[in-house]
């Protein structure tokens, strides 16, 4: 008997003012720029959810945490990225990120 | 004061333990002595202040300006090298911001790559410092301590190794010089 086992996933908050859709899309766009397409498919890229107007939560393979972290701080766009905590479960993420969401809270 | 106080908080949300805050030629009377802020002056004070401060450049070739501390760089020539090596006595820091390669193509920004890689072991050989910035405008573009992990290890340099020498020069060069001490 084989041991199915997933693979292991990494969740990041990141603040990005446009929408979410447009987060994973100039994400992609730059990590295909730098790493090619196979490793930005094995990523597996995915918009999680929205916590705040401009926070997301977006999961990628921990196998390529550091290929995404580069991708998104190296966005090529008008609106640049922040990378503000990452877990490698959604439940503690969950908890930060609101604490995050009030500091976020700017004069 | 109520400029730095967002960026202050912003910090702490990024893992950041202290940041690097550029002001122009203007009166730097009202500047406070934040103890996780350096001030980033394009001139050195004729007396003594109550903040940190590094001065910067973003010529290179003021590499030869005995008050300069930091240099940016955006564009390398042979010269460059030449300068370094001249200049190895008085442990320059290298900056190399993180919004110069955002606007880079995949093609060049691999160039980029390599530049950081060689600048940060020629630096390593002369005893001068590769500093890797941000070069935010707005908080939108501060990068995060884990995200300049990944850049780092992108150049293949160890983070613990580049964290801990960069430590030690900003020690060396705020210890050089004279402060006010409130009593």
């Amino acid at each position: 008997m084989t041991l199915k086992r997933r693979h292991k996933r990494r969740y990041m908050v990141v603040l990005f003012h446009p929408s979410p859709e447009e987060l994973l899309s100039t994400t992609r766009d730059r990590m295909v720029d730098m790493f090619g397409h196979v490793i930005t498919q094995k990523a597996l890229l995915k918009i999680i959810y929205k916590i705040g107007p401009d926070l997301h939560v977006i999961r990628c393979r921990s196998e390529y945490l550091g290929e995404v972290l580069c991708a998104i701080t190296l966005i090529d766009s008008e609106h640049p990225a922040v990378v503000l905590d990452i877990s490698g479960t959604l439940r503690s993420l969950r908890t930060r990120a609101m604490d995050k969401k009030m500091s976020l809270r700017l004069p | 004061m109520h400029v730095v106080q967002p960026v202050l908080r912003f910090k702490s949300l990024l893992g950041l333990k202290s940041i690097g805050i550029e002001y122009g030629t203007g009166n730097t009377d009202s500047m406070g002595g934040e103890a996780d802020v350096i001030h980033l002056l394009k001139s050195k004070p004729s007396a003594s202040t109550k903040f940190r401060y590094l001065v910067i450049s973003e010529n290179y070739h003021d590499l030869v300006s005995k008050d300069v501390d930091l240099v940016g760089i955006t564009a390398i020539d042979e010269q460059f090298y030449e300068m370094l090596k001249r200049s190895s006595s008085k442990k320059l820091g290298i900056e190399i911001a993180v919004s110069w390669l955002r606007k880079t193509n995949g093609q060049k920004l691999a160039k980029n790559i390599a530049l950081i890689k060689s600048i940060h072991n020629f630096t390593q050989k002369y005893g001068n410092q590769l500093v890797l910035t941000s070069g935010a405008s707005s908080i939108f573009e501060m990068v995060s301590g884990r995200c300049f992990d990944a850049l780092l290890e992108l150049c293949d340099i160890k983070p613990e190794t580049y964290w801990n020498s960069l430590n030690n020069w900003l020690e060396h060069k705020i210890a050089m010089r004279c402060y006010i001490c409130d009593t």
